[in-house]
Order: structure tokens, then C-alpha cells, then sequence
């Protein structure tokens, strides 16, 4: 019994003494942050321009990666913006949240989240995660991208509508080649019956693009549903190649 | 991974992942359909629902995942198992890969595998994860193993169950209720209670008995070991030990630098020779990197397994492995014998998730030997209540007797005020009359100069440098980015000087020399990290004697204890009669 209580007061006493001291989500490094200045700079590159049609981190002045200048990109999008560079200690991160049970990692990255969406979109009616098919569902026991959505929608005050819904349980995109991923998720996905959201400006959430088909396609679920535009915002995306011959021009 | 609710033939009431497989081998009939992840399943106590109609069953099964909260909208209904259920044909096909499942049993006897370990276990099979899951659940209806959640709910809270916590884990909301996913041994990968774990089941299957050609470790004789005196004598201690039916837990209380590691090579050798298995533990990744080709020199045609954060993950057996304790946390009712070094170290000292880890790791019939220079009271209270099996181990390997730290009241100027001022030392007395003690010692040596705390390192480096020009001065901490460096540097005499935190206080030996505390009566020293760091000095056969300075404005009672400790250390081996250097 004295000894529990002076096991308290011992706590109490560490609470007072010692200032908490945290680690870098990324790195585990001492930091005041929950991202420290140096993962800052290294994954999300806020200073590097974003492919206005699929996100990709790219360099130089033009405003599209060469796949989307060359008419490859999606379609119904009017800006989609990534968070970070979809590499090392950003990717495993992202990997412990969609498949190792830590979707609340989420939540200590909101304020990297709201901000970077802020800045990069115009203010949305709202906000639409890109539905998981209800098998993987049922699997993984939670949508990454509508934790993502609801964190967003939370923290800036805007409504959250899980209006859309995947009706084919199409072969994982990571599984698949560029040319397969953009043909797997045709008619993937339906409006849920009774939705409105005509007129509506909205941000499309998902976790990662890479060739922005999973969210073309939701796109063009919405706008023919009458959105007036769709934005999309992701935690990673990748970088259009250094060897790209057009990019390397630039340089 | 789901599970499902099934029946058997008798009307038992079980979950399985796969309802194909025990239709297949126990007849079970049908099937709740959709799956749930087992821990779900676990709290509606399936298995207590053995009574009740089908009907009732999806009805209260309903009940439990509403209170629960849970999101499924599918309708909860029965299915009958048949050639046109899911997994059927991998099933029928896998069911009778007898050679297969025996590899498989022979890989995981002892382990704990949770469902992220899949992906690589598969490859070692040259399996998809599907079909490793298969086996698995193959093996657990044979009896051989069990699947468990991640996390289980217990009353209120969540225990986890690969490594005990119950304090430390995240709850959030999954589609299937309140999830929890566990934060304290997240560094092998996080675990949620969504998840499942493989345990593999003690005692059901029989370790091979004959050995292959090759694997016999070599017989030693005593002579072989090259033991000292009283080497010999504790090892002959730990043999008897091995040997009483009774016994469960050793503690060998050596001194720094006494070859303790050696003397658990004899009982190694006795439990591989029964072919019985034998981790050897410690709480530090570097003296399990150190210890491996130790064992492999001694045990030359036994393989040694290592097991830490750097080494990539290894599934082959073996009856000898080295592990980190964090490692451990993968086994279950492995080994027989459990060797733990340096148990009052960091991170393994005062962890209780290692301590339930490495209790885990051991049969119910298995012993554990603790090694350790300075033990903690609560082991030497266990010995007291003889429920410890002591064996000592006085003197080191070269028989001179531990140096006996001198104190000298001196009072170091205090932490917060500056001993530096635009590049020249203020001039307090105490400060250079620690400086003359200091340049007496640099004559005998390379010199350890001990700090309690992180920003007296640098303090002390300017210091040291401003009052021996001549002499290199390095200085090193915890989380000192080169660390590495700055320490093999000093290993390599090519510093003449490091100062340090406790970081050093074990596992360095350095050929010739000193050792000096400062702040010796610092509230962060106990008496266990006064008697390391003294005992960092006159390790070597070449150069077995030394100095060790605790300098403080006042004798605390700690490094009186200390030093009490180390002359009843070395009046017990004079004792005994190791003693022959002096």
C-alpha cells in the first residue's frame, strides 16, 4: 500500500520534473514536432511543384508531368494535390496506417494535412473519401481514406460524404502495370442512390496516386452526377523520373 | 484475417478461417457467413454458444456486434460447407501435403507468428500467404498450434498477446467496434487486435531426437574451456543446477570482466547434447553480435541462429540461438534453457513486457540462468527467499582482484554554473585540483572520465582539451549521432580521453585503463552503475590493475555501498583462493 502510493507520488513527482519529450513520426528522432524539419524537407517538399492532373512531385516550371501533357492523365480532376513524396520513411508511414492497423497516425498529422490542403485546393461543399469494395473492407476493417477524409473534415469544419461506393472487387492497383491499373477500375464505382451534390465544389481523399486512375475514375462518377469541380488530395504520390528526357531538358 | 463461426457433426461450435478445411478434416457442416476478425468472435464466447439453435446464434451474435459497435450491414446467416465453399480446392490439395506441413512444423515449433510475419514465412516455403494459412490452420486442427487476436479485450482494457502489455496500446474505431492496436512492441512490427497471432502448441511436436550427421555439437573437455579456478568452480555450480529437477532459476553474480559468458558454455553444451534447445538472451544488440561467433568457435559444427533488429528474418531451426530480448517476443514454450546476460541493463531491466517476453519464450519445464555483475534487488531477494539457485564469480579470468574505487572529497564545479568563459577556464581550486589527479592518471593510461548527464560531456571535452593540450579528449552520450566513432576512436587509443554518460559503464574493454567519476554522489548513480563503471578498469591479462577515482563534494551512501561491494567481492574470491596476482 506505501509502496503504491509512493509509486504515485514517484509519477507525479517524473510528470513535474521531466518536460515530455517526443520523436519524429518519421525519423524517431528527438523532435518538437510530430514531423521533424529535416522529414519535412526530405518527403514533403513543400517548396516542389505538384502535376496539376495526377499530382506526381515534379521539377521545372511546366505545370504537368510529360504523361499528363501527353494526354494520359485524368480527365475529370480539375487539380489534384499530394501531401509528400510516396518514398522511404513517408512510405512506411503510410504503410503502417493503411496495413498495419495505425489509421489513427492520421490524426497526429492533421496539421500537415489541413494546411497543405488549404494551400494547395480551393474551400470545398465537401469532402469524399474513395470507398474500399466491401470485401477488402471486411478485411482490413477500416477505409484509410475516409479516416483521411474525416480527419480533414473534422479539422476544417466541412461536411464529410461517403456518397461513393466500389461495386467490382477489382485486383489491388499496386498489382498491377500502368497500362492495366488504368483499364481494372473501369465501372469500379457507383453513386450511392439518393445522393446530391449538384453544383457542389469537392475534395476527393485518397491515401496514394500514382497513376491517378482510381481517382480519375471516382471523378467522373461525380461530375456526371453534376459536381461543379473535384479536387483531389493524397498523402503520396510519386516523382516523375529525373531520366524523363523532356524533364531533364528542363534541368 | 476472418474467422467464422461453424458446427461440427456433434454440434460444437468453433471459429476457423478456413470452414472448407475442417469440413474436410472434421466434418463440420456449416458455416456463419460473413467472417469476423477472431477477437470479435472471442468476445461473443463462440465456443460457450455450443447450446443454442442456429437461429439463436446469429441473433445474439447480432446483439454482441451492435454493443459492440459495429458496422457490418450484411446480413449474418448460415451457409452449408461444401465442395463450392471458399478455399475448397486449396484446401483438399494442401490437406495432404504431409512433407510440406512438416517442414512447416519443424520452422515454427516454439514461435509466435503473427499475421504481418506471413509474407516471409510463405517465401520460405515458396508458398502464397493464402496457402501458408492454410497449413497453419492445418496444423491447428492437428493440435499443433492456435490462433489467438493481436489483442484481446479483458474486462475494460486490452492485453496484448505476443508481449503481456496491458497498459500501453491505442483504441480506435475500426468497421468492426472499438480496435486496439499495441504500442508497446510496435518495433516488431504493429499489431492490432484485427489481426491474429500463430502460436505453436509446447510438447506436441517431438523435437527430432536423432541428430544429423553434423550437427553434434563438439565435446569439450575441461580442459578445453581453459577455465580458471574459479571459473571452474562456478561453471561446476550451473552444471548442478542443470542437473536438480527442482531448480528453475540461476542467478551467477560475477564480477566485471570475469568471463561469466564462458561458464555457461559446459551447461550449453550438456542441453544440446539432450537435444534440447537454448536461447541465449541479451538485452543489447551489440553483445548479442559479439557473443555469436563465441558460441560458434566453442559449438563449431552447432549452428547459431541470431536474432536482433538488424538481422533479417531467419526461419530455420535451430537448437541454439542468440537473441535480443526484444526478440523473444516471437517465441513461445521454445527452449529449455534460457541464458540472460547483463539482466539489470537497459532496455531489459525494470521491462516488464520483456520479463513476461522471456518467461514466455521458456517451457513450462524449462530453467533460466540470469548473468550479471551488479544485481538487482529484487533477484537478490528471490536468492534470499531461495527460490534463486546463487552461484558467484569472484575474480576475473588474470586472478587479480577488482581495483577498489578511492574517493576523494572534491567538490567538481556545479552542473548549471559555467566552467568556460571566452575560452579560459574559471579559475575554481577544486576544478584544478581535479585536473592535477586527472594528469597522474593520463601517465598510467587512456583515461574513462564518467558525467551524469548529457551537457556536462561537451563541458568537460573543453575542459579536458584547455588543461591537456597534448592529450586527445573525445567525448560521447547516449543519442550522440557519432557515437561510433568518437568510441572506437577511444578503443583504438587514438583518444587519450572519453568523457561519457553511463553509456560506457558496460560491455567496452580497453586495453590500459583509468577511471574517473565525477559527481560521483549524483542522484542518477546507484550503486550498480558506480560498481560498472569501476569495473571498466584492469580488464586485460597484460594490464590487470588500475585506478578508479569517484570524485564528489560528499561520500553518499551509494558509493560507499559501491565500494563495499568490491571489496566484498574481492574479499570472497580471496576466499576461495582465485586469487594469485598479487
Amino acid at each position: 500500500m506505501v509502496g503504491k502510493f509512493f509509486l504515485q507520488v514517484k509519477s507525479i513527482a517524473e510528470l513535474l520534473w521531466y518536460e515530455e519529450s517526443k520523436t519524429c513520426l518519421l525519423c524517431s528522432k528527438q523532435s518538437l514536432t510530430t514531423v521533424c524539419q529535416d522529414c519535412r524537407q526530405l518527403y514533403f517538399r513543400p517548396e516542389q511543384r505538384r502535376c496539376l492532373s495526377c499530382g506526381k512531385l515534379i521539377e521545372g516550371e511546366a505545370d504537368r508531368c510529360q504523361d499528363c501533357r501527353d494526354g494520359n492523365g485524368p480527365k475529370f480532376l480539375s487539380k489534384v494535390t499530394a501531401l509528400g513524396h510516396y518514398e522511404g520513411a513517408w512510405k512506411q508511414c503510410i504503410h503502417n496506417i493503411k496495413y498495419k492497423g495505425q489509421p489513427y497516425l492520421l490524426i497526429s498529422l492533421a496539421e500537415y494535412l489541413t494546411s497543405w490542403a488549404v494551400k494547395q485546393l480551393p474551400p470545398p461543399d465537401s469532402i469524399v473519401p474513395v470507398p474500399l469494395h466491401a470485401n477488402r473492407l471486411a478485411q482490413r476493417g477500416f477505409n484509410q481514406a475516409e479516416v483521411l477524409a474525416s480527419v480533414l473534415a473534422g479539422c476544417l469544419g466541412i461536411k464529410l460524404k461517403d456518397i461513393l461506393c466500389r461495386v467490382r472487387d477489382t485486383t489491388p492497383q499496386s498489382a498491377l502495370g500502368r497500362q492495366e491499373r488504368l483499364v481494372n477500375l473501369r465501372c469500379a464505382f457507383m453513386l450511392k442512390p439518393g445522393t446530391q451534390i449538384k453544383e457542389e465544389v469537392i475534395w476527393l481523399v485518397d491515401d496514394i496516386v500514382t497513376t491517378a486512375a482510381t481517382i480519375g475514375e471516382c471523378a467522373a462518377v461525380l461530375k456526371k452526377a453534376g459536381a461543379q469541380e473535384v479536387f483531389a488530395f493524397c498523402l503520396g504520390a510519386g516523382r516523375e523520373s529525373p531520366n524523363n528526357p523532356d524533364t531533364a531538358s528542363i534541368l | 484475417m476472418l474467422f467464422y463461426i461453424l458446427r461440427d457433426k456433434d454440434g460444437g461450435i468453433y471459429a476457423s478461417p478456413f470452414p472448407a478445411l475442417d469440413m474436410l478434416c472434421n466434418g463440420a457442416e456449416a458455416y456463419v457467413y460473413p467472417g469476423l476478425p477472431l477477437q470479435v468472435l472471442n468476445d461473443f464466447q463462440c465456443k460457450e454458444q455450443g447450446l443454442l439453435s442456429e437461429s439463436e446464434i446469429i441473433k445474439k451474435l447480432a446483439v454482441s456486434l451492435r454493443k459492440n459497435k459495429c458496422l457490418l450491414t450484411e446480413q449474418l446467416r448460415w451457409l452449408k460447407l461444401n465442395a463450392f465453399s471458399p478455399y475448397y480446392d486449396d484446401c483438399l490439395r494442401f490437406a495432404r501435403k504431409e512433407e510440406l506441413l512438416n517442414g512447416l512444423l519443424t520452422i515454427i515449433q516454439g514461435r509466435q507468428v503473427t499475421e504481418n510475419e506471413f509474407f516471409s514465412l510463405a517465401k520460405v516455403l515458396k508458398v502464397s500467404v493464402t496457402e501458408l494459412a492454410i497449413l497453419l490452420h492445418l496444423t491447428v486442427i492437428k493440435g499443433y498450434g492456435e490462433w489467438v487476436p493481436g489483442l484481446s479485450r479483458r474486462n475494460n482494457s486490452w492485453q496484448c498477446e505476443r508481449c503481456g502489455n496491458k497498459d500501453c496500446y491505442q483504441v480506435w474505431p475500426s468497421y468492426y467496434g472499438h480496435t486496439a492496436t499495441c504500442l508497446s512492441c510496435k518495433s516488431l512490427g504493429p499489431l492490432s487486435s484485427l489481426q491474429v497471432i500463430y502460436r505453436s502448441l509446447e510438447g506436441t511436436l517431438q523435437r527430432e531426437k536423432e541428430k544429423k550427421a553434423g550437427t553434434t555439437p563438439s565435446t569439450l573437455s575441461e580442459q578445453d574451456w581453459q577455465f580458471t579456478p574459479a571459473q571452474c568452480s562456478a561453471a561446476a555450480d550451473l552444471q548442478l543446477f542443470a542437473r536438480d529437477p527442482v531448480a528453475k532459476e540461476a542467478l551467477v553474480w560475477a564480477a566485471c570482466g570475469a568471463g561469466k559468458t564462458e561458464i555457461t558454455f559446459p551447461v550449453i553444451e550438456q542441453y544440446l547434447e539432450q537435444s534440447q534447445s537454448v536461447l541465449y538472451a541479451a538485452p543489447r544488440r551489440d553483445v548479442v553480435h559479439d557473443i555469436q561467433p563465441r558460441l560458434e568457435k566453442y559449438f563449431n559444427s552447432c549452428k547459431v541462429k541470431v536474432m536482433s533488429g538488424l538481422s533479417p528474418p531467419d526461419w530455420t531451426a535451430c537448437p541454439l540461438t542468440v537473441a535480443t530480448t526484444h526478440q523473444v517476443l516471437k517465441f513461445s514454450r521454445a527452449f529449455d534453457l534460457i541464458i540472460l546476460d547483463e539482466m539489470d541493463a537497459y532496455p531489459y531491466a525494470g521491462d516488464q513486457v520483456l520479463e513476461y517476453g522471456l518467461k514466455q519464450a521458456l517451457k513450462r519445464t524449462g530453467k533460466i540462468i540470469y548473468l550479471s555483475a551488479t544485481p538487482s534487488a529484487s533477484i537478490l531477494a528471490k536468492v534470499g527467499r531461495q527460490e534463486c539457485f546463487l552461484t558467484r564469480l569472484p575474480a576475473r579470468f588474470h586472478g587479480y582482484p577488482l581495483p577498489v574505487p578511492e574517493f576523494l572529497k572534491l567538490k567538481p564545479p556545479k552542473i548549471s554554473e559555467p566552467m568556460i568563459v571566452e575560452g579560459r577556464i574559471l579559475g575554481s581550486r577544486s576544478l584544478l585540483a581535479i585536473g592535477d589527479y586527472l594528469r597522474k592518471l593520463l601517465l598510467d593510461g587512456q583515461l574513462f572520465v564518467f558525467v551524469p548527464t548529457v551537457s556536462l560531456v561537451n563541458t568537460w571535452v573543453q575542459v579536458l582539451s584547455l588543461l591537456f593540450k597534448d592529450k586527445k579528449i573525445t567525448g560521447s552520450w547516449g543519442s550522440d549521432p557519432d557515437r561510433k566513432r568518437n568510441v572506437a576512436s577511444f578503443t583504438s587509443g587514438k583518444s587519450d580521453v572519453i568523457v561519457c554518460t553511463s553509456i560506457l559503464e558496460r560491455g567496452i574493454t580497453v586495453h590500459k585503463a583509468q577511471a574517473v567519476v565525477l559527481y560521483a554522489d549524483h542522484a542518477l548513480y546507484d550503486v550498480r552503475a558506480l560498481v560498472q563503471m569501476a569495473g571498466r578498469v584492469g580488464r586485460t591479462a597484460a594490464c590487470p590493475q588500475g585506478r578508479v577515482l569517484f570524485i564528489a563534494g560528499k561520500q553518499s551512501k551509494e558509493i560507499t555501498a559501491a565500494i563495499k561491494w568490491i571489496e566484498d567481492q574481492n574479499e570472497l574470491a580471496a576466499q576461495g583462493g582465485f586469487l594469485h596476482g598479487r
